[in-house]
């Protein structure tokens, strides 16, 4: 069985001005500091998010960072 | 590990200090002593990346299932060597955005996460065709199953007469087949970026030809979640 939307979004991508995996790494920090902070992430930093929907290598690296920044807050 | 003595005391020295928080503060004071201090510092921040890394390892142990532990851990204890080394080197570009370990977390994360794909990659051939067309669907309404169906049919006729062989070959790979883009650069011997803007052009390409032959510009967005 396959999910056809996810297939096909994985093929067209966001279809929105997005940052490069260069840029994305360069501002990585800060967008998950503002997303850990309860900050409008998306609106400081417009096209993270559509290149992090894009990009599943840069996903999963802010998905690990936002995860770690959390746990470090809990224990703080 | 890392040999304190070969790194560069000067550029760390010209790292701000402006707006930090305390904790960033003292790394960075810390960093920059030119004592016994700063060797312990050195420690201290791989120690930090070496758990970052291990995190990194362990949630995509899955990609890795003929690894043992031991294994796992040496891809971490070299990341967090490798993100130490990275860490030190851009101290001076680090502007206080964001607090101290966030960024350098980011690299630990980064370096893990690049060498569990390519480890997770290294026998495998790339496929450069795709192994299967992923537009039959099960789970969509009759309505729904037409109009992608319809969409499907348009787009791989779309992939094969307006895109470059180069970007066929990239867009097939990623984002039908799901190989890692650091992966792919890595074959083609090109960077991580060059290799995600062919698929960023690909997919604008795809985009409008899918408008020129009658699929509403939205349609992509509507598939979201
Ligand atoms: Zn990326």
């Amino acid at each position: 069985m396959t999910d056809t939307p996810r297939a096909l979004r994985r093929i067209l991508g966001p279809g929105e001005q997005e940052l490069s995996c260069e840029e994305c790494f360069e501002l990585l920090d800060s967008y998950v500091d503002l997303e850990a902070a309860g900050v409008d992430a998306g609106q400081a930093m417009p096209g993270m998010w559509p290149h992090l929907l894009g990009c599943p290598a840069c996903a999963d690296e802010h998905d690990a960072l936002l995860e770690l920044v959390r746990d470090d807050e809990r224990s703080r | 590990m890392i040999e304190p003595a070969a790194l560069d005391i000067v550029s760390i020295e010209r790292a701000p200090a402006g707006l930090l928080d305390d904790e960033s503060l003292s790394w960075l004071e810390a960093l920059r002593d030119p004592g016994a201090r700063r060797d312990a510092a050195i420690r201290d921040l791989h120690a930090l990346l070496l758990r970052a890394a291990r995190f990194q390892v362990r949630r995509r142990r899955h990609l890795l299932p003929a690894c043992d532990g031991a294994e796992l851990d040496d891809l971490a204890e070299h990341a967090a060597d490798d993100a130490t080394m990275a860490v030190l080197k851009r101290v001076e570009s680090y502007e206080g955005r964001s607090r101290f370990t966030t960024w350098a977390y980011k690299f630990a994360i980064m370096h893990a996460a690049v060498a569990v794909r390519r480890a997770a990659w290294q026998h495998r051939e790339i496929p450069i065709e795709p192994a299967d067309w992923p537009f039959v669907s099960d789970n969509a309404g009759p309505a729904e199953l037409a109009e992608h169906r319809e969409l499907a049919t348009a787009l791989r006729s779309a992939i094969d007469t307006v895109l470059t062989r180069h970007q066929r070959t990239v867009l097939i790979a990623l984002a039908v087949n799901q190989v890692p883009v650091d992966v792919l650069a890595e074959r083609l011997s090109t960077s991580r970026g060059a290799v995600y803007k062919t698929l960023h052009d690909a997919r604008a390409k795809l985009r409008q030809e899918l408008a020129a032959v009658g699929f509403l510009p939205g349609i992509a967005e509507r598939l979201h979640d």
